[in-house]
């Protein structure tokens, strides 16, 4: 691209961007592409650098928004539920489940009657069923005698 | 306190109806047995069978105890098994003293009444050794108790 390439147009919006960079204010002609640029190179000329009050402006509005930002991720997430609570509600869970073991299967089973002993006549009538020929109504008279004392026990005891 | 007051009810009244249960059930076994007494002595075995069924089948509380019940069943289940051989079932009676024994053996009267059924339901099916064998078993419980009865045993 020669000098003489160069048209009146591009000639006039090179001279408005020369002249933004020296005053640091823009002309209506200049395009937003040429004033952008302009700003880039005033920026960079200045070391990259904010002014002292702008970077506090600057440093306030982060550390709110930092704030903010942590409030919302308390609120969003719930803190990790600390060690020692699970210690607790494990022991607890275990107490439980004993109690619940030791009702259940410690009970003691419930004690037998103490019954009376058949009579010396009843266990031979019993042993002489066991012969052809055995008197089998009158152990069934014993028997019925005997079953009812054992009944009386267990009414005794139950009723 | 309110509530210490209602659960101490809830515990009395439990406590009420496991013994209310027991009570019953030892009443309903006297019921049938004194049933089962009146039917054999008109001679209606199948009225005396059901009477004792009731006492064979009936469901038993918890508030009893298991040795209690064994020594009700047990007695029932060697009556029944008399009454099925009596109207010629030593089949149905041997069953009856297995269902019996099942409940568990003892060294006394009842376990002793059942080994001797046993043998004479085996004896009535024409299986004689094996109700020999039986027959020994009701021998020996026996003696014991007559050793015991006559204070010469442990």
């Amino acid at each position: 691209m020669s000098d003489e390439d160069i048209d009146e147009t591009e000639r006039r919006e090179a001279e408005a961007l020369a002249r933004a960079l020296d005053r640091g204010s823009a002309d209506d002609g200049l395009p937003e592409d040429a004033l952008q640029t302009a700003a880039l190179l005033r920026y960079s000329a200045g070391g990259g650098e904010l002014a002292a009050d702008r970077e506090d402006a600057l440093l306030g509005e982060v550390l709110e928004a930092a704030e903010r930002a942590a409030r919302k991720r308390e609120v969003a997430a719930p803190a990790a539920t600390p060690w020692w609570r699970w210690v607790i509600g494990f022991a607890g869970l275990t107490a439980a489940i004993a109690l619940v073991l030791f009702l259940a299967l410690g009970r003691d089973p419930v004690q037998p009657t103490p019954l009376p002993a058949p009579s010396a006549s009843l266990v031979s009538s019993g042993l002489g069923r066991l012969t052809p020929g055995a008197d089998e109504e009158g152990f069934r008279a014993e028997m019925a005698t005997y079953r009812a004392s054992v009944y009386g026990a267990l009414s005794a005891r139950y009723e | 306190m309110k509530l210490v007051h209602v659960a101490a009810f809830l515990c009395l009244a439990l406590l009420h109806g496991c013994a209310g249960d027991a009570a019953s059930w030892i009443r309903d076994v006297r019921a049938a047995s004194a049933e089962a007494d009146a039917a054999e002595a008109r001679g209606d075995a199948a009225a005396a069978a059901r009477a004792l069924e009731r006492i064979t089948e009936g469901e038993v509380p918890e508030a009893v105890a298991a040795e209690d019940a064994r020594v009700v069943r047990q007695d029932a289940f060697a009556r029944l098994a008399q009454l099925r051989l009596a109207l010629g079932d030593p089949v149905a009676a041997l069953a009856d003293v297995d269902r019996g024994l099942v409940l568990g053996e003892r060294e006394d009267l009842f376990t002793a009444n059942l080994w001797a059924m046993r043998g004479r339901a085996l004896e009535a099916a024409g299986r004689d050794r094996e109700a020999a064998r039986d027959y020994h078993r009701a021998l020996i419980i026996h003696e014991a108790l007559l050793d015991r009865a006559l204070g010469e045993g442990p």
